[in-house]
């Protein structure tokens, strides 16, 4: 039995701390359905089990907003990530004319994610359903464009999808990572960043474009449009040098990745 | 700094920009925030042990930092009252204009709490984290977590789901206590 500081008293034979559990759904089965009775027993008893309920449901909803983190507030909170060498010629892609349907990868739920928005690319969590919803193809599909597609080419996926690897190079940490568009129908729809561990290609970060993104000639890349590219900025950011040649990926492809950078 | 640091400071900032906007209902203030804690955070990143919880090393210095603002207002004899519906509304996106009065009001009843109960909610409640990880960020013992989470969670309650004409006489309701 608990007080009530107005001079009441709760009937409740269960703690607030075992209410709370029970509607955080931190009891074990057998309590749950225990206190599940009681309530159903007696509703009025319980009152405080509905203001558990009702913060764990609707207060997340309120910050929602701040999810959404604009690429300029990562690149000032976390300077040494926007900044580094550059990655020199590796192509680029700029994002353009407004699509809602979106094309994406299947994630890692740890993956960073940067989704394209009104004012540029955008992160988010890897776990966000807007995220989830955009998912099409599967990662095996890209672990074998990283794998074994040279740079500059492009492989089809599946339907009008298809994966185009750019940029090539070495981290710090001494692993082969590259840069990829998914495209489809010549937009790039989706742009990322993977490294080469032992187990395969880990995606690092990913953006994706609600407006698309399309180079000014059918099939080739445009520069991007300022320094709001995560992606490139990334890369730059754990890159060790300048990218490898088209000759050096190819004869790394034919020797399966196994030469050390 | 690794990669693998590098990746999980990146994917961390949406969750620490959420919790800091829970802490202070003020988006600008909360941006300030998050910068603070990043530059503390790679300043002492020998500190982070690979293998433990990068949130929760994150969130805990977030958390100090606020307190020690919070403190220092205090003392200053400045409110700290709530900015959320100006300060957000510089920023875009439909959910963002969706949830503007949602906002404000949760960051109304929110600033009415202690700031101790604030960390608390905004770890289990708004962050989703557990009693015992909230415990663990915020060095108190899972006993009195529980109690001032539950009191804060009825107190919110009481603010934000009754009608307008009885908010004020349900705030001013302590609630149960055990």
């Amino acid at each position: 039995m608990t007080k009530i500081r107005d001079g009441s008293v709760n009937l409740s034979p269960v703690s607030e701390a075992t209410l709370m559990r029970f509607a955080d759904g931190d009891l074990p089965p057998r309590e749950h359905a225990f206190v599940a009775e009681l309530i159903a027993a007696h509703p009025d008893v319980f009152g405080s089990v509905r203001a558990y309920r009702f913060t764990k449901e609707e207060l997340p909803g309120a910050y929602q907003a701040a999810m959404t983190v604009p690429a300029e507030l990562i690149s000032r909170w976390l300077p040494g990530v926007g900044a580094g060498p550059s990655l020199g010629a590796g192509p680029r892609v700029r994002p353009l004319a407004a699509r809602r349907r979106l094309t994406a990868l299947a994630l890692a739920a740890s993956v960073a994610i940067v989704l394209g928005g009104a004012a540029g690319w955008r992160l988010r969590e890897a776990t966000h359903p807007d995220v989830a919803g955009l998912l099409d193809i599967a990662p095996p599909a890209l672990q074998r464009v990283l794998e074994s597609t040279p740079t500059g080419n492009s492989t089809r996926l599946a339907g009008r999808l298809s994966a185009k690897p750019d940029a090539t190079f070495a981290s710090h940490e001494r692993h082969w990572c590259r840069t990829y568009a998914l495209n489809e129908d010549e937009q790039a729809r989706v742009k990322g960043l993977a490294c080469r561990r032992e187990d395969g290609w880990h995606i690092l970060v990913q953006a994706a474009s609600a407006r698309g993104a399309m180079a000014g000639e059918a099939g080739a890349y445009a520069p991007a449009g300022g320094d709001d590219d995560p992606v490139v900025s990334y890369a730059s950011a754990i890159s060790d040098g300048t990218p490898l040649t088209k000759e050096d990926v190819a004869r790394l492809i034919t020797e399966h990745w196994h030469r050390k950078p | 700094m690794t990669d693998e640091f590098r990746t999980r400071l990146v994917g961390l900032m949406p969750r620490l920009r959420r919790f800091s906007l829970a802490l202070t209902g003020d988006l600008d203030q909360a941006d300030d925030l998050v910068q603070e804690t990043c530059m503390r955070a790679l300043s002492r990143v020998e500190q982070w042990q690979p293998g433990t919880r990068l949130d929760s090393w994150m969130y805990r210095i977030a958390q100090n930092i606020w307190l020690d603002r919070m403190r220092a207002r205090k003392v200053r004899g400045e409110g700290v009252g709530l900015e959320a519906a100006e300060a957000i509304s510089g920023s875009d996106g439909r959910s963002v204009v969706e949830s503007r009065l949602d906002l404000a009001a949760v960051g109304a009843a929110m600033a009415e709490l202690p700031e101790d109960q604030r960390v608390l909610v905004a770890l289990v409640c708004i962050d989703g984290l557990s009693y015992k990880e909230a415990a663990e960020i915020t060095g108190a013992p899972i006993g009195t977590v529980m109690s001032r989470l539950a009191r804060a969670r009825r107190e919110l309650h009481a603010r934000l789901d009754a009608p307008p004409a009885t908010i004020g006489r349900a705030a001013s309701k302590p609630g149960v206590v055990q």
